[in-house]
């Protein structure tokens, strides 16, 4: 099996508005020292996704079901049922976590140093001094300048590139088969967030850990990925490998989603390309294929009957080897279809 | 960069900057210094003395009876040491108090050589020989104070220690664990906060045989958590959502060492703040009820009780004014105290430095 997989995680809010599915049905794997991408929009459930896998969503959210495989020496074990205890022992220990906001991730009434000595010793029976060279020994993997000062330091006296690095440093400590980066680079100016990505594939390079990138950025992802999966509305549109799917997306959504990168070869005057619509809100996500009030495509398919993509939810459907998408078109999508062209003029 | 400088050396130089704070934070720690040395300042037992070919201390006997060594009462002193040193052992010395005045009694002629009785009543106006006066039975006025600054200071510390442990578990458990706990302790907290302290204080001392001042701390502290529980409840619900709270988690710490290692400290300052109006009101408590009558038993110096002694002779006027005065400063330092820490500590003007 891969050594990580989600299956139909369904996450949800219970609010007084009622039941909000964030995540609705995702399906995901990772193989050891690959890295995956996942895409979305703000809102669309990517970072519940995330949060979810370390069962780290605070109440009123709750997993309501699907599980969450970690392969280990005694067989897969399902991170939705494990008790507490054996819970705390994947958080940091197999699975570590990165998060996007460097500035508010790092307790500041402790040293950097502190931090990540603690971060080795709630997994690693071994002496305070054994943790703080560990610590020193990480400051050096992540490339932080001057790392010895910068053990005894407080968050406050570091840059939030610096604090990433830290935050970096504190999630691979422990030496974790998988890393889950929360936007990591989304809080940083565009140089340093460069340097924070070649960072990530540099240290997966030489670790063989595997990574779980979430970013609402194709440009890092293309930069980084192996395989990418765009969400939207709670659900995955479509899964590929990195270079398939920015060769030939075929859901219309990431068609939309490509289109509307900024083009740097185009002359600065063209109008920049976006989706019409807006993403809806959880509350009120439309039937059917969830995409299909905003997509060129359904309006074009439409029958007098009423549009086909109010139909029953479409599956996520393998078109090619490895190359799945959800949408009730999805053996014809192959073709040009009327949704690049209504993108155009959006 | 400045060197290793954390949050409390942040709010320590910001403390340090604000001139009122900062005396009112030496007045506290000098009436600390006093109540520790209290023995040393005034007393008729020497600090240190030479007895037979040993060192005693008989002035820790201030503190503990049973701290006065056994050989003093084998040899009949009767609590006067000096002429019975020097009759009993002439090769004998001893270090004495700065002041040979007794808080407990008065010193009799001649017991010091050549000093005269402590006059009594109204006959005990401030003087050069008693700067403070002495009060009806002739006890030193001065001996008294001194003496009494540690019941003020244990009151205000062992009272707030005690409201100040209950109020941060319960609160602490009700703002990480929120639901039916929450609900549980928000209740009880609500509950306690509509007990009237000064009428059960009242009681309980009513009802106690032998009432000490360890009750009336006892009392003040089980009753004047609730103020620290809901401000530590607030502030653990805000931290607990904190991104370092949940990088923590994902680190794999456990609930018990997330509420204590990383909220509790970045919850402290504000509750600090609360603990020392609390350990001045706390004085201000004892001292009312020891004024009553209720505080601490005669035999035991409190500033509330000498006042309680100027109740039938109002013409014995610095029975009021020098314990007035001692506990209105040590109130007022410590409110100062409070408010140097609130300003030192507090988040919006840690916001506005950056």
């Amino acid at each position: 099996m891969p050594l990580f997989e989600i299956r139909d995680l369904v996450t949800a809010f219970h609010t007084t508005d009622g039941r909000v599915p964030a995540v609705d049905g995702v399906s995901l794997s990772i193989d050891r020292g690959r890295t995956l991408g996942l895409v979305g929009e703000s809102g669309c459930g990517k970072s519940v996704t995330a949060m979810s896998i370390l069962r780290l969503v605070a109440a009123p959210g709750r997993i309501e079901t699907g599980s969450i495989l970690l392969d280990s020496p005694a067989g897969p074990v399902d991170l939705v049922t494990l008790p507490d205890s054996d819970l705390r022992r994947v958080r940091g220990g197999r699975i570590g976590m990165i998060f996007q906001e460097p500035m508010t991730s790092l307790n500041p009434v402790f040293t950097v140093g502190d931090q990540i000595a603690e971060a080795v010793l709630l997994h690693r029976a071994c002496s305070r001094g054994a943790a703080r060279a560990r610590a020193l020994e990480m400051l050096r993997l992540v490339r932080l300048a001057d790392p010895e000062q910068r053990l005894d330091e407080y968050p406050h006296q570091l840059s939030g590139g610096m604090r990433q690095r830290v935050m970096i440093a504190m999630a691979l400590a422990c030496e974790p088969d998988l890393v889950v980066a929360d936007e990591p680079t989304t809080a940083l100016d565009v140089t340093i967030q460069a340097q924070i990505l070649d960072l990530l594939g540099d240290l997966r390079r030489r670790l063989g850990t595997a990574i779980l990138l979430i970013t609402h950025d194709l440009g890092v992802v293309a930069e980084t990925c192996d395989e990418v999966a765009v969400m939207y509305a709670g659900r995955i549109v479509e899964r590929a490998p990195a270079d398939v799917l920015f060769a030939r997306p075929l859901h219309p959504y990431t068609i939309g989603l490509l289109a509307a990168r900024p083009d740097p070869d185009a002359a600065g005057r063209a109008p920049l390309r976006t989706i019409p619509g807006m993403v809806p809100a959880p509350q009120r996500f439309p039937v059917g294929c969830r995409f299909h009030p905003r997509c060129g495509h359904a309006r074009a398919a439409a029958t007098p009957e009423g549009p086909a993509c109010e139909a029953p939810a479409p599956e996520l459907l393998e078109v090619e080897p490895g190359h799945f998408v959800r949408c009730h078109y999805a053996e014809r999508l192959g073709e040009p279809h009327p949704a690049a062209v209504e993108v155009r003029f959006a | 960069m400045a060197a290793v400088d954390g949050f409390w050396g942040q709010a320590w130089r910001r403390y340090r900057r604000r001139p009122l704070a900062m005396a009112a934070l030496l007045f506290v720690v000098g009436l600390a210094a006093v109540a520790v040395l209290a023995p040393a300042i005034a007393g008729t037992k020497p600090v240190v003395c030479r007895y037979k070919g040993r060192l005693y201390a008989p002035c820790l006997a201030y503190f503990d009876r049973r701290l006065e060594p056994a050989i003093f009462a084998k040899d009949k002193f009767r609590g006067s040491y000096p002429r019975n040193l020097a009759a009993k052992d002439p090769q004998s010395w001893a270090i004495w108090p700065l002041v040979f005045q007794d808080p407990y009694r008065a010193v009799r002629a001649d017991e010091w050589p050549g000093r005269p009785e402590n006059p009594a009543m109204d006959k005990g106006v401030p003087s050069r020989a008693h700067p403070f006066g002495t009060d009806q039975a002739g006890v030193d006025v001065f001996a008294k104070m001194v003496h009494g600054t540690t019941v003020a200071l244990l009151v205000g510390f062992v009272s707030m220690g005690i409201a100040g442990t209950i109020g941060i578990v319960v609160g602490a458990l009700g703002g990480y664990c929120g639901g039916w706990v929450d609900a549980l302790t928000s209740r009880i907290t609500e509950i306690v906060m509509c007990v009237p302290t000064l009428v059960l204080i009242l009681a309980i001392m009513a009802i106690i045989e032998k009432p000490t001042i360890w009750h009336t701390m006892a009392i003040i502290g089980f009753t004047g958590w609730t103020g620290i529980a809901r401000l530590t409840r607030g502030e653990f619900l805000r931290l607990k959502g904190a991104e370092y709270v949940t990088a923590a988690r994902a680190a794999g710490a456990g609930p018990v060492r997330i509420m204590l290692r990383h909220i509790l400290p970045n919850a402290l300052a504000p509750i600090l703040v609360p603990i020392t109006f609390g350990i001045a009101a706390a004085i201000l408590v004892e001292s009312g009820l020891s004024f009553l009558g209720f505080g601490s038993p005669p035999p035991t110096a409190s500033w509330g009780s000498i006042l309680n002694g100027a109740r039938s002779n109002l013409g014995m006027w610095w029975l009021v004014v020098f314990p007035g005065v001692a506990i209105f400063l040590t109130v007022l330092a410590y409110n100062l105290v409070g408010e140097g820490l609130q300003e030192a500590t507090d988040p919006r003007l840690r916001e506005a430095r950056k």
